[in-house]
């Protein structure tokens, strides 16, 4: 569908509820922009478990709330501090880990409490509000585009948004790019399942369905790579980009919803996750040394494994960091514990920090934009606090 | 479980919900529709799309002599293919435009009720002026009117063969030696009118394609020309029509009293309600809107208030699968759509967007296999390839234009209370927006109604 937007929809503010001005692809042309560092915005979409992908094995309580997933190194994962350990599905990241290339804020989440929608929470995310129930800011735009103004010198190069998704986080009223490769439409590995519910109560159609599933059988082994080989050209495609006029890119990757068997459907989207940030360090080659990339989720996921070998919808998460301008190595933030005491309503890993802060060091760092500008116009209402020293 | 008459309204008699309402609170507000119908048409008219085939035969000719292709010709030919598709970007941006499509709809059921399939050049340029003609300005009147518009078309003289049916006492019956076609009695009869196992004969359709006889498509359009009809009276249904020599007048005359019977009624009011309600509809349902057309003389919009006053009619189960274009059409509906998106929509971007997407989903537009048009049986329309084709399609509209738009008020717009809760609950768990909207033009509810 290649027609514009505004041409399609007429009125669609009388459908959507937080609908944003329509962004229109603009051409590509190049200019200079004065400063040097970069920054990566990978947003994951269904909520990544931190508590997968960063195991805490080191506390005794993890064993007692989940069996199949988050075994920690006995399990294959690769241990990093001694307390955490890597989910197997990122070992090539480790030389990143051990390189000081990569590293973890774990237990933060933005401000969004309770409700636990991924529509609300990544909205939240990406507008960079503060408000618990979810309500986003005024002009309902992007954090990324609301830094803009404040860097100095920028034009519509300096940020990019990469693929076909229209991402909040970098829409705004502040000129930017969007570009997105030819990928393949596809439904994540969560939206294949839900799909599978729909049908269930109609014989004709649930009938239908799996047969047609039966069919396309032999295409899903090939959605791992294939997926992998996406994230690849996003990441390939935001390098080249840095490497030119642009400073800042952001792009999302989906398949984090992992409801059920999730042994089985973290790895997939964990998979698209590293080869991303590998793509991105390969691309880069020199700059890396000057990029930080932050990969951010909705919120966690509930500590308690539930009876599908799966999560549900939490709170507290992990934010991955990478890059040759990270302090990497570390696993930062309080650790709350995971007794049933420390956790969030008795269920999530307890938020022991906003990880609104640790992205406002990160970007005031790179960009020399004030502390007090991060706070009042970048994240409204933000406390910076203490520098948590993620970049060299 | 109640679904609102609101809600049935417009998914079951119209194109679908869409942001704009109108609220229809009840047969009356469905029946108001026809009244504000207006069958006028920006389509080119009949006799340019004739010039323009005649043009273009001519061309044909020529360059067959001259052996080599002339710019013009191959001019006319984009044009008449830019027509084709022209017109059915115009069909669909009436289907969305209307706030309320009751009398889309019925355009679309009496088009096919009267099917002319498409097929090849000149059967797909005539095929708009056939809807325009025979079809929309009819959609609320008698039958009959219907029936003698849309059997003395061009369109459906040439794709029922009447061309080569020849009375074979007639003057060029007998010089030529031909004979009779009976093709489009035949289907008169079984489809249009009486309908199949009725109680007509084998001697009632050839009596009534030697009746047919004289009925042409020529240069000028369509003409009774008498050296071409059988001579002497025909027997149609124990009637006898004609004198010694023919007359259009005794063609209309028979359609007229054969609209009227009763086995057409109820042919008629069985269609319609397999049509609108169910594909094995309530026997009582049809007896009382066959009643209503007998007792009306055959007038359509009496007939449809029937159908929509009986209970049946608003059954609070979803019954029937939408056609793929009706799927389409609702789904962009849904989205509130402008119709001018479709309309405006340049062909290459037509074809891949929408034309493509629905020969997967089953239905290459107006091209049914035969004259009995598209089949009304859900099983017909969901297999494993045309499912997946619709989930396809549902998938990339919702990635394309989903991205801001709350899935659960989507499902709210699109469905309103005929969402079921696994529907509504699956929406609200995908994990992005347009995953939940996918799924929710995905969902058997909205592929029903």
């Amino acid at each position: 569908m290649a027609q514009s937007r505004r041409a399609f929809l007429s009125r669609v503010g009388a459908v959507g509820c937080s609908v944003a001005a329509s962004p229109l692809i603009t051409p590509v042309v190049f200019a200079t922009a004065p400063m040097d560092a970069r920054l990566v915005v990978i947003i994951l979409r269904g909520a990544l478990d931190g508590l997968d992908a960063v195991q805490p094995y080191g506390d005794p309580a993890l064993a007692r709330w989940r069996k199949t997933v988050s075994v920690g190194p006995a399990g294959g994962a690769h241990d990093l501090d001694g307390y955490f350990a890597l989910h197997p599905s990122l070992a090539g990241l480790m030389p990143l880990w051990r390189a000081g290339e990569l590293g973890f804020v774990h237990a933060v989440s933005t401000p969004y409490r309770n409700k636990r929608s991924h529509f609300d929470g990544q909205d939240f995310l990406e507008n960079g509000g503060a408000s618990p129930d979810g309500a986003l800011t005024q002009a309902e735009d992007g954090w990324l585009n609301r830094l803009l103004p404040l860097m100095g010198g920028v034009t519509e190069k300096t940020a990019f948004s990469v693929g076909r998704e229209r991402l909040r986080l970098v829409s705004g009223q502040a000129p930017h790019s969007s570009w997105s490769p030819d990928a393949d439409l596809e439904l994540s590995a969560q939206g294949r399942l839900l799909l599978g519910e729909i049908y269930k109560n109609d014989p004709l159609f649930h009938r239908a369905a799996q047969r047609a599933a039966d069919i396309s059988e032999g295409m899903d082994g090939a959605m791992g790579p294939a997926a992998a080989g996406r994230a690849k050209a996003l990441a390939e495609f935001a390098a080249d980009r840095l490497n030119r006029d642009t400073r800042i890119a952001a792009f999302s990757l989906g398949g984090f919803d992992t409801h059920r068997n999730q042994k089985n459907t973290l790895p997939r989207a964990l998979g698209e996750l590293q080869a991303a940030i590998l793509a991105l360090r390969d691309g880069l080659g020199d700059n890396w040394g000057k990029t930080a990339v932050l990969a951010m989720t909705e919120f966690g996921r509930t500590v308690a494994e539930n009876g599908s070998g799966g999560s549900d919808h939490g709170t507290g998460g992990v934010m991955i960091t990478a890059g040759g301008a990270v302090r990497g190595g570390r696993v930062l933030g309080r650790w709350p514990g995971l007794e049933e005491a420390d956790l969030f309503e008795r269920r999530d890993l307890m938020p022991t920090d906003d990880v609104r802060r640790y992205a406002a060091h990160v970007m005031s760092g790179l960009f020399g934009v004030a502390g007090s500008d991060m706070g009042a116009r970048v994240f409204p209402g933000l406390d910076m606090g203490d520098d948590p020293g993620i970049l060299l | 479980m109640t679904i609102a008459v609101n809600t049935l309204a417009h998914i079951r008699y119209g194109f679908g919900l869409s942001p704009d309402g109108p609220v229809l609170n009840g047969a009356p507000d469905v029946l108001d529709q026809l009244s504000r119908f207006d069958p006028a048409s920006s389509r080119p008219n009949l006799k340019t799309r004739f010039d323009l085939h005649h043009a273009f035969l001519s061309g044909r000719k020529i360059e067959k002599e001259i052996g080599k292709t002339l710019d013009r010709v191959t001019a006319l030919k984009t044009d008449i293919r830019q027509i084709t598709f022209k017109d059915y970007q115009i069909e669909l941006a009436r289907q969305i435009r209307l706030r309320a499509g009751f009398a889309e709809r019925l355009a679309a059921f009496w088009t096919d009720h009267f099917t002319v399939a498409a097929r090849g050049r000149y059967l797909g340029l005539l095929h708009g002026a056939f809807v325009d003609d025979a079809i929309r300005p009819h959609v609320s009147g008698n039958f009959a009117d219907l029936l003698i518009a849309a059997t003395t078309h061009p369109a459906m003289l040439l794709y029922l063969d009447q061309n080569t049916s020849i009375g074979p006492n007639s003057l060029v019956g007998q010089m030529r030696g031909k004979g009779l076609n009976e093709n489009l009695a035949r289907e008169i009869l079984e489809l249009h009118t009486l309908g199949v196992g009725s109680g007509y004969s084998q001697t009632d359709v050839t009596q009534f394609a030697e009746l047919l006889t004289g009925l042409r498509v020529t240069r000028a359009g369509v003409e009774y020309l008498p050296r071409f009809a059988e001579p002497g009276s025909e027997q149609v249904l124990g009637t006898s029509y004609g004198g010694p020599e023919g007359a259009l007048k005794d063609v209309e005359k028979a359609l007229r009293d054969i609209a009227l019977r009763p086995e057409t009624a109820r042919h008629l009011a069985w269609k319609l309600a397999v049509h609108f309600v169910d594909d094995t509809p309530d026997a009582d349902l049809i007896d009382h809107v066959a009643r209503a057309y007998i007792r009306s003389g055959g007038d359509l919009a009496a007939t449809y208030a029937a159908l929509l006053d009986h209970p049946a009619a608003w059954v609070p189960e979803l019954r029937k699968v939408k056609r793929p274009a009706d799927f389409v059409v609702s789904a962009l509906r849904a989205f509130g759509a402008s119709a001018d998106y479709v309309q405006d929509m340049p062909i290459g971007q037509f074809r891949q967007n929408i034309i493509a997407p629905l020969y997967t989903m089953g239905q290459k537009p107006h091209q049914p296999r035969g004259p009995d048009g598209w089949p009304e049986h859900a099983s017909a329309w969901i297999t494993p390839a045309t499912l997946a084709a619709r989930i396809k399609w549902a998938t990339e509209l919702a990635r394309k234009y989903g991205q801001d738009i709350d899935p659960r008020m989507f499902v709210q717009t699109a469905l309103a209370d005929a969402a079921s809760e696994n529907t509504t609950f699956l929406v609200a768990g995908s994990e992005s927006k347009w995953e939940g909207i996918a799924l929710a033009l995905a969902s058997p509810e909205f592929n029903r109604r």
